[in-house]
């Protein structure tokens, strides 16, 4: 049927059949802003559209309903390239990161304003209570309304938009435009998903329906023959190669566990085939047809049953050893069945797959015995941590191609470079036959530093030089997708009277599920990121991380820190309680500062001997003192209604800045021929604002406005090698290579100049707005004339700088995080009244994007700690698989006062003196929360999260 | 997955053409639970509502008259509205959600975490409703709400036209019980009476269950109105023994059960300071 109706102020007549949804129509005619992100669930908003002046989402309308009707959508809001006054203020304060909803938080903002000129923050939480927005944490769109509101009403800002730092600098700490932000917020083309091409084949993958089973049969020859079908891809069929989805640095920590396709199932999700058709209906019906034949097995979920003795084994295929082999191989690899493949270890990993043991670690500092002894209070505490989801807006995407007879992948990635590795290792090919292309990334969040669907679409293109599409649903992106491992950590505590701490062990069993990508190193990080904060002088750790059945885990902002965190401070707290000492005297006491040796270090290396360092900027002590101050540490708060009891908690944090000794970074600063600059950095910008800082770090010392530079990030043909975004990597690596290239262009244009202005180089200096500046003859001589003459024929050639940055020093980022919470004693409910997050990045280069990172990790680690979970049946099946039954925070969850402040503090070895900001911030919520929920009605939640349910029974409330 | 799409010209064709359409019709409103993904309800054939005149709100002498294709964000922008009616419509806390999903779709789904059924059960709120007779001809009917709650079946082809509340103001006050805002409930409730005399008397308790449905809870409703009731006080489990509840992800049936008794204690003391406040709600 043919759809009359008004779309962006076109009159149109539109094609649909009876089943589309009116966001197929519009997507079909060209708006591609109206996308989504939950497949119609009608949670997320990322489909939001105004129909007849009502705010709708397009999922869940058919087309035919929009008949006669006037359509708006958010593509329409910019006008030949200017952006809106709305769209404007939103990138300017800092909350267009990711920006997968961006352009709807932007239309329904416009919308608001167009009917409410000066709204209340309660319209503005009601406008937006339909957008989810993991990035941001909401908090700086109460910010862009008021920026909005004087752009519109003034013609320019006058609020101050953040805090600003470094007077001698003159771009960086200070508030510019995010240079992604106009194609973000305006919603033009900037996903893997604008990238796909017309006929382009889909692939849709058969997964498994039980958590644990041999797979005996794959019967695909029905399939095969139906219309449209390309290939289908099985365990049958696939290359024999053992790799992992991991995108770690090579050799990687973690070992070889998986093909594209196993001969077993090992959780409720897991792949079974891939089928690839020339449209998603006929791959759809295909994988209706494929006959499995499963041999189940009995399934384990947590670490105590996979410690049991006699518990079935999940990896029971033999060991092998690329380096470090140990003796008895030989008789450890007896009586294995070939269909459980094998595990292949790069290195030693403490593992024993054969009793379910992925990997291990142990370490100390001290004597941890004499400490314990030495000590007038002990205590031992066990945390349980949960599964929880990463849930980026845009799920994992990939689009495939031949192009040039190479693999070509459009890919959704924190890793372009790892991608590129695996993907070749897959294809049995080599890397200059693979071409990665990170498009903009909605979300990461760390599971996009796994290789979840780009190893099969590759290999898939590659055979059959098809272009194909693959996309997760949301409930994949729950059920076969990197979470966070759920951990069950044991802190043992010994402390003095007057709350000197004498020796702390820490116990971590970790829960890696099927596979053991990131198996050593995520649960070394509930070490590695805490024990360094204390400096107690005898510390012991144990990590061991075991495989089950549950949902894939792997990498997840902040990696083990949370977790470790949660126990480590609670603990702390606890002792407090147990010596009568006041938590934050106790911090105060056992805390490290500058010049503090980290001697704890050297034995949490990930996968080597680790580097010993002092501490160096630190701003864990400022941020205690500020934050005690800003809570009113120490007084006590009632309410009106006996019910409600109040409470405050704090917990100290840190991260680091990348892997010293691991990370590596480079990039080339390009001198184009008109004066202006081009960046290729191999840093993976992954909507945090990483291809801002290096646009900062150039024109900060090229002394020209940002317009002049243009960046090109993680391709891996045109831009140098990074080893990717994680690890709080991104400002520290990628960030120094970007200025170390930015440096070693000055000198190459000041000798260039040199030469044509027949001068000293030492005489002459870059000055604003691009010129070479002659101190001795006052002559100048313009970027695009320098750049000219160079390339006239009888020139020198271009001019590029190249930077490569590897370090062993540590530029690690601290912080405390405070809270005050509301506690219903009836209800278990809790409320946060206050949450403050104090952080020192070293010098922020973006500081308005820096303190929305900081309220985007805090939202999200407030909504693990409160109301994220994975839940599993009995058979491993995950009960709540979409956002409405999982319980992601929206802007309705927002803590009452909720602020982000950066502690100014200046390191030594970041780039302009930058350290990290965003995972450091998700290590703060769960034990200061849970620290507030025991000063206000005195009991202990021990296990994430913390549901009214589990405060209640803790109550006794529950029989 | 809708196959074929029309837009009924009356009430009267809307009926036709779910006769017509058999199982397969499908009354379309809001379209938010038709539309959304992984819906129960299985009707192909969509018989649009939108042109139909059952948006209106009527305020009356003694009632207030709310045309079922309203939808839940009308409700709260229409000023006569009790607002007992507005709490229960911002249960569903997705404004852009708000301004698409219709009163009629509501409660016609009876949804084990039914926004509005517990409260307009509470408020005793007339339904107007209309049904194909035999013959063809239409027939309409005003019926109390309690009754398409017990005999929903028997409904199952009706057009809900309109619902109605009645005044003089009952005393109406409901509760949602999620994890967030936006998580599905565990518990909603309402509590509703008339205090007119001074007393709390005409008491209607309604509560949507996750897993075990909506339901009156009349052996409460009673004790409410004859004085016995005691609030019940922690740490006792509430005990409703005619009621299954279950575990699930929204919480385990201990929990349900136990805060279902305490929001119904939470209830009946606002319904008593209501009643000290000369009935004010
Ligand atoms: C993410 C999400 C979460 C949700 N959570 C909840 C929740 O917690 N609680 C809840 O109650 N609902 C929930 N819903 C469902 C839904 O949004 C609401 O129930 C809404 O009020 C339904 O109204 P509608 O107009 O959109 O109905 P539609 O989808 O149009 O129709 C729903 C049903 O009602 C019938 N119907 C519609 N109008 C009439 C009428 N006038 N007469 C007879 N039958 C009619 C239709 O035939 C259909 O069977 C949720 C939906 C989504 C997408
Ligand atoms: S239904 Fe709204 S984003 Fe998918």
């Amino acid at each position: 049927m043919i759809i009359h109706c008004t779309v962006n102020n076109r009159h149109m007549e539109i094609p649909v059949e009876p089943w589309h949804s009116l966001r197929t129509m519009l997507h079909n005619i060209g708006c591609i802003a109206v996308r989504d992100s939950d497949d119609g669930e009608g949670f997320s908003g990322s489909d939001t559209v105004v129909v007849n002046d009502v705010p709708v989402f397009a999922n869940l309308m058919l087309a035919c309903q929009v008949e006669g009707c006037v359509i708006r959508t958010a593509d329409d809001l910019s006008t030949k390239g200017r952006l809106n006054y709305v769209q404007q203020a939103m990138i300017d304060a800092g909350i267009v990161q990711d920006g997968y909803n961006a352009p709807q938080a932007a239309l329904l903002l416009t919308w608001l304003l167009e009917h409410d000129a000066n709204p209340t923050e309660e319209a503005i939480k009601d406008v937006l209570s339909g957008l989810f927005v993991r990035d941001t944490g909401y908090k700086n769109y109460f910010l862009a309304v008021k920026l909005a509101r004087e752009l519109r009403d003034h013609g320019a800002y006058k609020s101050k938009i953040a805090p600003e730092f470094r007077e001698n600098l003159s771009i960086v700490g200070k508030s510019v435009s995010k240079i992604d932000g106009r194609q973000l917020v305006a919603g033009w083309k900037s996903y893997v998903e604008d990238r796909v091409e017309p006929g382009a084949c889909s692939l849709v993958m058969l997964r498994s329906p039980y958590a644990h089973a041999y797979v005996n049969e794959v019967d695909t020859s029905e399939a095969e023959n139906m219309p449209g079908v390309v290939t289908i891809i099985t365990a049958f069929n696939c290359p024999d190669v053992f790799y992992m989805s991991a995108g770690q640095g090579n050799p990687e920590p973690s070992p070889y566990d998986r093909r594209l396709f196993n001969r077993k199932v090992r959780h409720v999700g897991d792949r079974v085939a891939a089928i690839v058709a020339e449209t998603m209906e006929q791959a759809l019906a295909a994988r209706e047809n494929i006959k499995v034949s499963y041999e189940v097995l009995p399934a384990i979920f947590t670490v105590e049953e996979a410690m049991a003795p006699n518990a079935p084994i999940i990896q029971n295929g033999p060991a092998e050893y690329l380096s470090g082999a140990p003796d008895g191989l030989k008789a450890y690899n007896m009586n294995t069945d070939e269909r459980e493949g094998k595990v292949v270890y790069p290195f030693p990993l403490h593992a024993d797959n054969r009793h379910n043991i992925a990997a291990g670690a142990h370490g100390s500092i001290g004597d941890v015995a004499a400490g314990f002894a030495e000590a007038d209070v002990v205590i031992e505490r066990t945390y349980q941590s949960s599964q929880v989801q990463c849930t980026p807006s845009e799920p994992h995407i990939v689009y495939t191609k031949i192009d040039n007879d190479r693999l070509v992948v459009h890919a959704s990635t924190q890793v372009p470079f790892h991608l590129r590795r695996i993907v070749a290792k897959v294809c049995q090919i080599d890397e200059n036959k693979v071409r990665v292309i990170k498009e903009r990334v909605g979300g990461g969040y760390g599971s996009k530093q796994d290789i979840l669907i780009e190893d099969v679409a590759a290999y898939a293109t590659w055979v059959t030089k098809r272009a194909i599409l693959s996309r997760n649903s949301r409930q994949e992106e729950f059920i076969a997708n990197s979470t966070r491992h759920p951990m069950r950590i044991t802190v043992k505590m010994g402390a003095k009277k007057d709350g000197t701490l004498t020796a702390v062990y820490m116990d971590v069993r970790a829960n890696t599920g099927p596979y053991g990508n990131h198996c050593l190193t995520v649960p070394m990080n509930a070490c590695s990121k805490t024990l360094p904060l204390l400096s107690c002088p005898n510390m012991k750790f144990d990590v061991t991380t075991y495989y089950t059945n549950i949902p894939p885990t792997g990498a997840y902002q902040g990696y083990g820190a949370p977790k470790g965190s949660y126990a480590l401070m609670m603990c702390m707290n606890e002792i407090a309680h147990e010596l009568g000492v006041d938590p934050l005297e106790l911090a105060l006491k056992n805390k490290v500062e500058r010049g503090f040796m980290l001697e704890i270090l050297k034995s949490l290396g990930e996968g080597r001997e680790g580097t010993v360092v002092p501490v160096g900027s630190c701003g864990l002590g400022t941020a205690l003192v500020k934050g005690a101050n800003m809570i009113q540490w120490g007084k006590h708060e009632s309410c009106d209604d006996s019910d409600w009891k109040i409470g405050k908690g704090f917990a100290m944090i840190q991260q680091g800045s990348g892997l010293p000794g691991l990370d590596h970074s480079t990039c080339d600063v390009v001198l184009n021929t008109d004066g202006t600059f081009l960046i290729r950095s191999g840093g993976a910008d992954i909507g945090t604002g990483l291809d801002t800082i290096s646009a900062k770090c150039v024109a900060e010392v090229m002394k020209v406005d940002l317009e002049k530079i243009s960046v090109v990030s993680g391709d891996t043909d045109i831009t140098l090698f990074d080893t990717g975004s994680y690890a709080s990597s991104g400002t520290y690596f990628s960030g120094n290579a970007t200025l170390k290239a930015a440096r070693d262009l000055e000198r190459k244009v000041l000798a260039e100049a040199a030469l044509q202005m027949d001068e000293d180089s030492a005489a002459l200096e870059l000055r604003y707005p691009g010129i070479v500046y002659s101190r001795t003859t006052k002559k100048e001589l313009d970027y695009a004339k320098l750049s000219h003459d160079a390339l006239t024929g009888i020139g020198r050639g271009q001019l590029v700088g190249f930077g490569s940055f590897v370090t062993n020093n540590a530029a690690i980022p601290y912080g405390a995080h405070f809270a005050q919470v509301a506690v219903n004693v009836r209800t278990g409910k809790v409320k946060v009244q206050k949450y403050y997050a104090l952080q020192d990045a070293g010098t922020p280069i973006n500081p308005e994007l820096a303190l929305c990172q900081m309220y985007g990790a805090s939202l999200k680690s407030i909504g693990h700690s409160l109301y994220e979970h994975m839940i599993l049946d009995k058979n491993g099946e995950c009960t709540n698989a979409d956002f409405t039954r999982y319980g992601v925070p929206m802007i309705s969850e927002l803590p009452d006062d909720f602020q982000a402040i950066l502690i100014d503090e200046d390191d030594e070895f970041g780039p302009f003196g930058a350290k990290s900001i965003s995972e450091i911030a998700t290590n703060g919520a769960a034990p200061a929360l849970a620290n507030a929920i025991h000063d206000a009605v005195g009991v202990w939640i021990r296990s994430w999260p913390f549901t009214p349910e589990k405060i209640l029974r803790e109550l006794g409330k529950l029989l | 997955m809708i196959s074929s799409f029309t837009v009924a010209t009356s009430v009267e064709h809307a009926l036709q053409l779910k006769r017509e359409a058999g199982s397969q019709g499908v009354f379309l409103a809001g379209g938010t639970e038709i539309n959304r993904l992984g819906t129960q309800l299985t009707g192909t054939i969509a018989i649009s509502l939108a042109n139909l005149p059952i948006q209106s709100k009527e305020k009356g002498k003694n009632a207030v008259t709310i045309g079922t294709m309203g939808t839940l964000q009308m409700i709260i922008d229409t000023g006569f509205v009790p607002d007992y009616m507005k709490v229960a419509c911002r249960f569903c806390a997705s404004r852009t959600r708000r301004n698409m999903a219709t009163v009629g779709g509501n409660l016609a789904l009876q949804r084990d975490d039914s926004y509005l059924m517990p409260t307009v059960v509470a408020a005793k709120a007339r339904l107007i409703l209309a049904t194909l007779g035999p013959d063809g001809s239409i027939v309409e009917e005003n019926i109390p709400i309690r009754e398409y709650l017990a005999f929903k079946d028997h409904f199952s082809d009706s057009l809900l036209l309109a619902i109605v509340l009645n005044k003089p103001t009952r005393f109406v006050s409901s509760k949602r019980i999620a994890l967030t805002e936006q998580s599905m409930a565990s518990v909603t409730v309402a509590l509703g009476s008339d205090l007119s005399s001074k007393e709390i008397h005409d008491v209607r308790l309604c509560t949507a269950v996750k897993g075990s449905g909506v339901f009156r809870i009349p052996e409460i409703e009673e004790t409410i109105a004859n004085g016995t009731y005691e609030p019940v006080d922690e740490p006792v489990v509430f005990s409703l023994p005619a009621v299954e509840f279950v575990d699930d992800f929204t919480g385990s049936a201990t929990y349900k059960r136990y805060i279902l008794g305490t929001a119904i204690a939470d209830l009946f003391r606002e319904c008593r300071a209501a009643l000290g406040k000369g009935g004010q709600t």
